[in-house]
């Protein structure tokens, strides 16, 4: 007896390109994160940003505070030194990043992603960039338009604004750049997003405080260096043409550096999680 | 058959127990540890003496009472009930025998001596740092007692409001650290009594009230030292009959988790 | 008379817009009852509001003749397995089984040998010192059932209670079950396996949408669908010859023939179909190997119900 098994092809699939396959992870990230909470939060900001700016470079007000001066490029930092803001800013990264990565191992979602034909790289950009997203409208789009809306209404020239743009965009990114990084490589460590979130809050926070603590015992301004926030608001100021109180040059070194360590760490973590039934 | 009292405390040590594990474990331990390792640093840095010891109210004031106590709070607080809700283990609870009411109470307990676990060893070890570093000045009369009661009480009803709001709704972290960070830090600073909506105001109130020493001495506070204990206290009462109520209607189903 | 052991009378159970209960109107009687429906028809929420994890937006539920929402003393006459798998992760079974047993007010020493024995009814006993964080799902699912046989309730809520298990487990459980009822418990349980709720018990309430759209004796259930044929398939070696033959009989509403060797028919009544199939093969016009009714079966009948 004889068996014989019919003759089967198999048939080529023409798969997407891989980045449009980390896009789907993206937009799926984005539109997730775009929650009433986090919209409020956002247009909290936005308001933070918008009011300060507008106040402190309208020569009206300006003049009744008895600041003097004209209106400058270091009037449009205003809100990078308000601690509501930066409040805000950590919020919204506890938020929109805590569960990013949390949230999937803990309904095991992530091995749905990780059996895809993509990397873990690709699944940390997807997820990374949805995050990113989020943050850089909190962070860019205020600036963008407060600085429009100054030369618009005439408080400012086109010179002076188009630098202000540059510089909300350059800090932005260097923010965004930062808070994404934090918040995925907290994300990493638990399964549990509420333990992430309370994680990069307790970091920032912890580290200001740290900070602040070693200044007034050490009465050197060296000691903010430990705080990232610190560090963020001394390069966001000498973009600005603020003189700050540490180096931004040094103060830009750290944050990247922290970025780079932290993305690393968050790669090999990702490839080392497991999922147990 | 045993009393109610004694399934509380059954309750209580398994929440107790529930606590030491994973992510609020870690982060409770680096959150207790930060403390003595600053005070640590400064006594390597050279700062001891008086300034050592007025080193050390500024950890209670700016790390402990803002920072340590809140996080630690609210990591262990919110997981009381959210945890159970979103794994949807609540059931095995409310099935017993065993009255909501006394649920609440049980898990209450628990967290609290979980949270003292962490934070009374911490305040201990800050406390021996100093004094190694010391030199002969010691602690103002008042300043440990002021410093340990801000610990106690400050668990006793951060604790409280995080379990309500843990119980109450699924974004409870966010609104914890809303209001640790956001309601807590920022209302403290204006003036007027604007602060009186603060717990803040009232702890600070009662560590300024057991000391006169600076830092911990030094609040402009309009309360006496019975208002002052009387108001935390009612708030925490206050937020565990909240709970009380709520979780005799809190529903759990899966995927439809929500207070 | 027998009194029915649940009774729901216009369950309504709402999750914003959609309805897990929509008038659920049903008895559960003594002994084991099993509660069938597709996913979604809102067994689950059914479950849950026996165990007082749920309030009703209407209507009302009764458990041995109390409300649903009665106080808590009661829950000693009810033990309830979740279709949930998590447990408390870092305890092991034998420390769960004790601290839910202790909060039910038992002595240790009388919480020790009810755990031991609840334990060793789900064949646990050899793991009972292991971490459930390291249980497979059918370990955590016979952990389930333990701690809600461990009390000894007169009512067992058991939630898709064969889920994930193997079949040696299954059938061991089955066979627990039965023991169970037979001893005076009352089961209500729930299961996709339709064929093992069939070999538990006749007595089926059947949801979907939810809504009860039949209770009752699964046999009387498929009588009383009348309107709709019955299915029959015949095997024979002449499928035209008796084809031909069923063709003409003016019950026989249909005649298909699915194989080289099958007829399947459609009839409106069964009982004069299957005499007169009888008759053709007593009388050997055509050769007749087996008869199957293909839609007498619990599976069949909900097909028929739900559609």
């Amino acid at each position: 007896m004889t068996i014989s098994a019919p003759r089967y092809t198999i048939s080529r699939l023409d798969r997407e390109p891989r980045w449009k396959r980390v896009r789907v992870i993206v937009f799926e990230g984005l539109m997730r994160r775009l929650a009433a909470l986090n919209i409020v939060l956002i247009v909290l900001g936005a308001l933070i940003v918008g009011v300060e700016v507008v106040l402190f470079t309208t020569p009206a007000f300006v003049a009744l505070m008895s600041f003097g001066g004209p209106v400058g490029l270091s009037d449009f930092a205003v809100p990078f030194e308000s601690t509501p803001y930066l409040l805000l800013a950590t919020l919204l990264t506890a938020s929109a990043g805590a569960s990013s990565i949390a949230g999937d191992v803990a309904d095991r979602s992530i091995t749905l992603y990780l059996s895809r034909p993509i990397t873990t790289g690709d699944y940390l950009v997807g997820k990374g960039s949805a995050v990113g997203l989020v943050l850089a409208i909190f962070f860019l789009i205020p600036g963008f338009a407060a600085c429009l809306f100054a030369y618009i209404v005439g408080n400012v020239t086109v010179g002076l604004a188009v630098t202000a743009i540059g510089a909300f965009v350059v800090s932005g990114l260097l923010l965004v750049l930062f808070f994404t990084t934090l918040a995925l490589f907290l994300s990493s460590l638990t399964r549990r997003p509420i333990f992430a979130g309370a994680a990069i809050f307790g970091v920032l926070v912890s580290a200001e405080v740290l900070a602040q603590l070693v200044r007034g015992v050490t009465s050197s301004a060296q000691a903010l260096y430990l705080s990232p926030i610190e560090d963020l608001l001394a390069v966001a100021q000498s973009l600005f043409g603020v003189t700050p109180s540490i180096g931004a040059g040094s103060a830009a070194g750290v944050v990247l550096g922290i970025s780079v360590v932290g993305s690393v760490v968050t790669y090999l973590r990702v490839r080392q999680v497991e999922v147990v039934g | 058959m045993t009393s109610q009292a004694r399934r509380l405390a059954v309750l209580v040590a398994m929440t107790y127990r529930g606590t030491f594990v994973g992510g609020r474990l870690w982060i409770s331990t680096l959150l207790a540890a930060l403390p003595p390792v600053i005070l640590g640093a400064f006594l390597a840095y050279g700062v001891t003496g008086a300034a050592l010891i007025s080193g050390f109210g500024n950890v209670v004031l700016l790390l402990v009472l803002s920072v340590q106590l809140p996080l630690t709070t609210l990591i262990l607080g919110v997981g009381l009930f959210r945890t159970e809700i979103e794994e949807d283990t609540l059931p095995f609870l409310t099935l017993r025998t065993i009255a909501r009411p006394s649920i609440v109470v049980g898990k209450y307990l628990g967290g609290w001596a979980a949270a003292l676990t962490f934070l009374l060893p911490s305040f201990a070890v800050s406390v021996g740092v100093t004094a190694a570093g010391a030199q002969g000045a010691s602690f103002p009369p008042g300043d440990l007692l002021s410093a340990l009661t801000l610990v106690l009480l400050g668990s006793v009803v951060y604790l409280a409001i995080y379990l309500l709001m843990g119980l109450v709704t699924r974004s409870a972290v966010i609104l914890g650290l809303v209001y640790a960070f956001l309601w807590e830090f920022v209302l403290r600073l204006f003036p007027g009594h604007i602060p009186q909506i603060t717990v803040y105001y009232y702890l600070r109130t009662v560590a300024a009230e057991l000391t006169a020493a600076d830092p911990l001495g030094s609040y402009s506070t309009s309360v006496g030292l019975g208002a002052a204990l009387a108001v935390p206290l009612g708030i925490a009462v206050v937020a565990l009959v909240l709970a009380s109520v709520v979780v005799g209607y809190v529903e759990t189903a899966p995927g439809r988790a929500d207070g | 008379m027998t009194t029915p052991v649940v009774v729901a009378t216009g369950a309504t159970k709402r999750y914003g817009e959609v309805l897990g209960l929509n008038g659920f109107t049903a008895e559960f009687g003594p002994g084991i009852t099993g509660l069938v429906g597709p996913n979604g028809a809102g067994k689950s929420t059914f479950f849950r509001v026996l165990a007082g994890q749920l309030h009703l937006d209407a209507g009302q539920i009764t458990i041995l003749g109390r409300p649903s929402s009665a106080p808590v003393r009661s829950n000693h006459e009810v033990g309830y397995c979740p279709e949930s798998p998590t447990l408390y992760e870092w305890m092991s079974a034998e420390e769960f089984l004790r601290s839910l047993l202790r909060l039910d007010g038992f002595e240790e020493s009388e919480a020790r040998r009810r755990c031991t024995e609840a334990l060793a009814q789900v064949d646990l006993l050899s793991s009972r010192d292991r971490k459930l964080a390291g249980f497979s799902r059918g370990m955590r699912q016979r952990v389930k059932i333990a701690q809600a046989l461990a009390h000894d309730p007169t009512l067992l809520l058991l939630d898709e209670p064969l889920n994930a298990l193997d079949p040696v487990s299954r059938a061991h459980l089955l066979d627990l079950f039965t023991r169970l009822a037979e001893s005076g418990r009352h089961i209500i349980l729930s299961s996709h396996v339709l064929y093992e709720v069939e070999r538990l018990t006749d007595q089926i309430v059947m949801m979907s949408n939810g809504r009860a759209i039949a209770q009752g004796d699964l046999h009387q259930i498929r009588d009383l669908i009348d309107t709709r044929p019955l299915t029959v398939e015949v095997t024979t070696s002449d499928p035209r010859a008796l084809g031909r033959a069923l063709a003409g009989w003016e019950h026989v509403t249909d005649v298909s023939f699915p194989g080289p060797d099958k007829v399947v028919a459609q009839t409106r009544s069964p009982d004069t179909f299957y005499r007169a199939l009888g008759e053709l093969a007593r009388t050997g016009d055509v050769p007749i190997r087996g008869v199957r009714g293909t839609d007498d079966n619990l599976e069949a009948v909900f097909r028929l119900l739900a559609e």
